[in-house]
């Protein structure tokens, strides 16, 4: 069989009778422009885990730890006892 | 018995009724303090957790003590699977199940057992007995999920075990509770990206479509889940209480939908807990940062790395199958498949062997193709050699050759590489035809 040219439908058995697939209007749209969209959507994704661990995990700890370096534990508990 | 007595008798813990010994109560003590169980018996949305988790345990046995997938039976018969980690798993099976045996039954009825323990200690209020129990059933499900044979799996039993291993042994519980919950709804988002649901073709190549939805609608319907998935889920850990509200609206409708197509098994795992952790008792929990919850974000970070593995082997997962059950997998496409062996055996004689899948659920995992023909090279020594061919289609694509070869029982399956002998469109595997509608069904 060649690999270009055949149009040949598989039919499985439990599947006889049934159409084959055709893309609707929308799904032609979106094929043509399916890297794009692809492309999108993972720079969404990792846009989304970035902003997350940046404003959730990483600055929070880099705050603490600014915190902590300009006011060390014992100086805090020296002015709170004050 | 004066009234000061029996005060103290209702006092005391059952385990400390059961198990009366200095060094038993230590044990105890220590074993509640480090796995934080006192964050289970101090809130209430964790003892509902629980009990939306023992639900799950009860219908993941309730399947299993009727199948024989993993018996000694199956493993005679050539018709059991395990994992690609562990190709010899089926050497190892001791339980039989009727026709055969009892072993299986006597199991799951002691099991079953255990599940009715767990009721009668929460009852009791006894978290530490309830935790040593519960972690009975769970060492039993990790171990036939993971290991044990690989048709126990079901993406819904990958939720009800992590889910359990947060519950049971990390601190800051309800937090990664919460979070896990969203986060399995962002890395689910990972295998969407892809043909199949960005132009909705796992939908419309099925011969019932969407349900509701009209085919044209398919499209925005499968993006919007990828939008929420990867964005609206977040809003359900919202302090404001309008989005999170939005966020859970749209899941639970999410859930009930999907629930037309796959039924009850995968609401139970994700409906209960959805309620409880996100519903009408939800509360806004601030993020820990400490050293205690270290922990807690290592588990996190090891559910990324699983779910990336079938990402990091060369070619389309989809396609390959290569690392699918690694990760999070349902839905991942619309698959149709093919495959046929002939036996040469060494006397000069032939047989062939053909089979095709049943349902667009049907993963087409050239592994199980290959996992069944190794069986029968390893078991019949009259066979000379098998050659076997495995087309494959995925939402409505071409039939694919993936596999051509005069020698299957020469090939080796690599659990977290690419397998060679697995065709890439790189090495242009012939196209055999097209497929006409598949169906979904169980």
């Amino acid at each position: 069989m060649n690999a270009s040219t055949t149009n040949e439908l598989v039919v499985l058995n439990f599947l006889q009778g049934n159409e084959p697939l055709q893309l609707f209007p929308l799904q032609l749209f979106i094929q043509e422009h399916f890297t794009v969209i692809i492309a999108i959507w993972w720079t969404i994704w990792i846009s989304v885990i970035v902003f997350l661990i940046s404003y959730y995990i990483i600055f929070p700890l880099l705050q603490n730890r600014y915190i902590t370096i300009k006011h060390p534990r014992n100086e805090l508990t020296v002015k709170k006892n004050n | 018995m004066n009234e000061r007595e029996n005060h103290s008798v209702v006092e005391t813990p059952l385990r400390n009724q059961i198990f009366t010994s200095l060094w038993e109560q230590k044990f105890l003590t220590l074993y509640r303090k480090f796995f934080s169980i006192s964050e289970i018996e101090t809130t209430p949305l964790l003892q509902w957790s629980f009990g939306a988790l023992l639900l799950t345990y009860f219908v993941t046995f309730y399947y299993y003590s009727q199948t024989g997938f993993a018996t000694t039976e199956a493993y005679l018969q050539n018709n059991f699977m395990c994992w690609p980690h562990w190709q010899t798993c089926g050497e190892y099976y001791f339980l039989s199940n009727l026709p055969y045996g009892y072993s299986q039954g006597i199991l799951y009825v002691f099991l079953f057992f255990v599940i009715l323990l767990i009721v009668g200690t929460i009852w009791k209020k006894d978290w530490v007995l309830a935790h040593l129990l519960l972690s009975i059933l769970f060492f039993w499900k990790f171990f036939v999920v993971f290991f044990y044979t690989s048709m126990g799996g079901g993406n819904f039993n990958y939720y009800d075990i992590i889910f359990t291993i947060i519950l049971l042994w990390l601190p800051y519980k309800l937090f990664f509770l919460k979070l896990s919950f969203v986060l399995l709804y962002f890395l689910a988002a990972t295998i969407k990206i892809h043909e199949g649901w960005i132009l909705g073709t796992y939908f419309t190549q099925l011969k019932t479509g969407l349900p509701i939805f009209p085919d044209w609608l398919t499209p925005l319907f499968t993006n919007a889940v990828i939008f929420m998935q990867i964005i609206g889920a977040w809003f359900l850990l919202s302090s404001k209480m309008v989005l999170q509200r939005l966020s859970l609206f749209y899941f639970i409708s999410f859930h009930l939908f999907s629930g037309i197509i796959v039924f009850y098994r995968y609401m139970i795992s994700t409906l209960p807990l959805l309620l409880i952790l996100f519903g009408p008792r939800y509360t806004h929990t601030p993020v820990p940062l400490d050293k205690k919850s270290i922990i807690g974000w290592l588990f996190m970070l090891l559910l990324f790395c699983f779910q990336f593995i079938p990402l990091t082997i060369e070619g389309d997962q989809k396609m390959t199958m290569e690392g699918n059950q690694y990760g999070l997998y349902m839905f991942e496409a619309n698959h149709q498949c093919i495959t046929q062996s002939t036996i040469y055996e060494k006397n000069g004689e032939s047989r062939q062997l053909y089979r095709e899948s049943f349902s667009a659920r049907e993963r087409c995992d050239p592994y199980r193709s290959w996992f069944r023909i190794q069986q029968l090279c390893k078991r019949d020594s009259n066979i000379a050699t098998i050659t076997w061919q495995f087309d494959h289609s995925i939402n409505g694509g071409a039939f694919h050759r993936i596999v051509d070869t005069n020698n299957a029982c020469a090939l080796d399956y690599k659990p977290f590489t690419h397998n060679e002998w697995i065709k890439l469109p790189k090495n242009n595997p012939e196209i055999i035809g097209y497929p006409v509608k598949n169906v979904y069904y169980y």
